[in-house]
């Protein structure tokens, strides 16, 4: 006889995304650490990477100062991104929540994931032609006098910034729409009943209510953007440099596997070093607005 | 004296719909009022009007003797108890009371004594440092209590305040509501669709429908004299019986050829009227009553206990059915099937013009026998 405990009976039915989860993600990133330890050996070997000998040697070179720079770039980029699309898209968020009635408030979000439904390469190879020096967009830029010489955005950093804001505008205005919906209204409006004009309200109510979908937005966006390689890839061309696209070249292209997994494995510590330094910023600064409100009591 | 709100001819539309229809109302201070009315009435238009969260269409509100239509909400010398109370989430029980001060430049000592008195008001002072979602519902009900008052408004707004909570908490809160008004001599408005509420705490009622007013008066004038079918109805249980008029002689024909006699007829502009009696002040015997009392023959076809009363179904020939409510102190209980007759008195009568929504007592009509909630 079998007998199904009932606490294995409750946690049953995550058994098949915690499996799947398991396999194909904590399995391939203990393999990522695993061969970052590895050493590439000669093309004529049996094995592309030998675990004879392992060392830190993978790591010296990660840090070296070229690919120092690619991942302060890859950071600074996916930072600017992530605040301009946040800015972009809380005021997105912020009208469809409350300003726009239920039945169009679904029409406008289906109109926001719309570009999801074309493929991600085909957008972005979209974008060489809205900014090709020979382009549309040049050109009509250049009739109305705004800009004096062709385009010179594409195969830049610039165009890749352009391109990460491009992306993931739509993955930012969600989670913000989200939180901001599930507002009360009756909240603002109880905030206005006790003397709280506009801009307070804002800042006071609707801001740190607001604050889970802010912060679940920027952590998406900016691990999106950082380990993005498609973009730099397309529109970066040598000069539109990210460190997604520089582990690509090396497991794809240089075959050194080991090399590419050191520095996926200092991407994945950057990304954390940087969530945390976000967090504790924030709590820092609830801290400082508490001492500065002052005691209610 | 000044009003402490005068609300002069407003209207509202939402579309087609006409949401309040020309309302006057002057809300004296320290008063006890209560909008009372079924929902779309308009009760709840009025005073988010007032609050500012609404806009009429036309016509002038003033506060204190000020025109108030154009000021932001924010700006008003009013404040509200939300219907789900509207508790800011991410504050505690203190800092939630603080926020309007905070707003006011109420600073430091000042502000912690205006919050603890707020707070000892409603009896909270111990949960100061909870947050919202640790309260039960009567206690974020004293917490919206204590946001709005320590605001000292001249008018405190509460919109269905005690809906959300359990019958013996409302009660209970009725009271405290009740004494809370008297001690710090506020104007309170009050919003409800629940008659027994507005009659427990009122001054005065306001019983609004399809955004008109159709009466205002004290409770007990309400209760005693309505002057329409509908009001009559709203206020407590009513029977109601469908006749012919003889207005000279202030009498009713039924469809069962008895004529009924009443000491008030209201404003009845057809041939055709109703005839109202409440349950209470039936009686059932078994002999003939005295002819100078209004009676019917009929059959008890339902007998319900509730407590220290029994209530009563008496069909009649014609097929109304009549609600008879009977103290059980006095009168044995009669028997299911049992031939009665039903007396009452002429000054327990009245009559009025037949109204859309009110219909002779029927079976289908058991909405008469609604009890309090």
């Amino acid at each position: 006889m079998s007998q199904v405990s009932p606490l294995s009976r409750k946690w049953l039915p995550l058994l098949p995304a915690v499996s799947w989860w398991a396999f194909f993600f904590l399995a391939s990133l203990l393999a990522i650490i695993v061969y970052s330890f590895g050493v590439k050996t000669p093309l004529t070997a049996l094995n592309p990477v030998s675990f004879d000998d392992p060392s830190l040697s993978n790591y010296r070179e990660a840090f070296s100062s070229v690919y120092i720079r690619v991942f302060w770039i890859t950071l600074k980029t996916a930072g600017i991104g992530t605040i301009a699309c946040l800015m972009m898209a809380f005021p997105v968020a912020y009208v469809l929540a409350t300003r726009v009635s239920k039945h169009w408030r679904s029409w406008l979000l289906f109109v926001i994931i719309f570009p999801y439904w074309v493929s991600f390469l085909l957008r972005t190879f979209a974008w060489r032609i809205i900014l090709a020096p020979e382009g549309a967009f040049s050109e009509a830029l250049q009739g109305l006098g705004i800009i004096s010489a062709p385009l010179g955005i594409l195969d830049t950093q610039m165009a890749v910034q352009m391109g990460i804001i491009y992306n993931y505008l739509p993955v930012a205005i969600l989670p913000i729409f989200v939180a901001l919906e599930r507002i009360d209204p009756a909240l603002r409006q109880a905030s206005a009943d006790v003397g709280a004009n506009r801009v307070t309200t804002f800042f006071r109510i609707t801001l740190p209510l607001a604050t889970p979908g802010l912060i679940g937005a920027g952590v998406l966006t900016f691990i999106l953007a950082a380990g993005d390689y498609v973009v730099p890839a397309i529109l970066g061309g040598a000069r539109g440099l990210m460190i997604g696209r520089l582990i690509a070249l090396q497991i794809l292209e240089a075959q050194n596997l080991p090399l590419g997994a050191a520095m996926a494995v200092v991407l994945i510590a950057a990304l954390l070093a940087t969530g945390a330094i976000a967090g504790l910023a924030l709590i820092v600064l609830n801290w400082l607005n508490r001492k500065f409100q002052g005691a209610s009591i | 004296m000044t009003k402490a709100v005068s609300v002069r001819g407003i209207t509202k539309r939402y579309g087609k719909f006409v949401a309040l229809d020309d309302v006057s109302l002057d809300i004296e201070q320290g008063e006890f009022l209560s909008l009372l009315g079924p929902s779309g009435a308009g009760k709840t238009t009025i005073l988010r009007m007032i609050a500012g969260f609404d806009r009429p269409d036309t016509g002038e509100i003033r506060i204190m003797d000020r025109n108030i239509v154009d000021l932001p909400s924010h700006k008003r010398p009013v404040n509200t108890v939300f219907q789900d109370y509207a508790l800011f989430p991410h504050m505690s029980v203190a800092d939630n009371v603080a926020y309007g001060l905070r707003q006011d430049r109420v600073r430091g000592e000042d502000r912690r004594i205006r919050v603890r008195e707020a707070l000892d008001m409603v009896e909270m002072t111990s949960m100061a440092h909870r947050r919202p979602d640790e309260l039960s519902g009567g206690q974020q009900q004293r917490v919206a209590l204590a946001r709005a008052l320590v605001k000292r408004p001249s008018i405190l707004l509460l919109d269905e305040p005690l809906g959300a909570l359990d019958r013996r908490l409302r009660q209970q809160m009725q009271i405290e509501l009740k004494t809370l008004q008297r001690e710090t001599g506020i104007a309170f408005v009050l919003v409800t669709h629940d008659q027994d509420e507005a009659l427990a705490m009122s001054d005065r009622i306001v019983v609004t429908r399809h955004g008109r007013i159709e009466q205002a008066g004290t409770p007990s004038d309400l209760y005693d004299y309505p002057r329409t079918a509908f009001v009559a109805d709203f206020m407590g249980s009513q029977n109601f019986l469908f006749g012919k008029l003889d207005k000279a002689n202030k009498a009713l024909t039924t469809r069962d050829g008895v004529t009924l006699y009443a000491d008030r007829i209201e404003d009845v502009a057809g041939p055709e009227a109703l005839a109202a009696v409440r349950p209470e002040n039936t009686i059932i015997t078994m002999d003939e009553p005295s002819p100078a009392l209004n009676r019917v023959r009929g059959r008890v076809i339902q007998a319900m206990h509730m407590g220290n009363t029994m209530e009563y179904v008496v069909d009649l020939p014609s097929g109304a059915e009549v609600f008879s409510r009977q103290s059980r102190k006095h009168a044995t209980d009669i028997p299911i099937g049992s031939e009665i007759w039903l007396a009452w008195d002429r000054a327990d009568t009245a009559i009025f013009p037949l109204d859309d929504e009110i219909n002779e007592t029927t079976k289908r009509s058991h909405k008469t026998m609604r009890e309090p909630a």
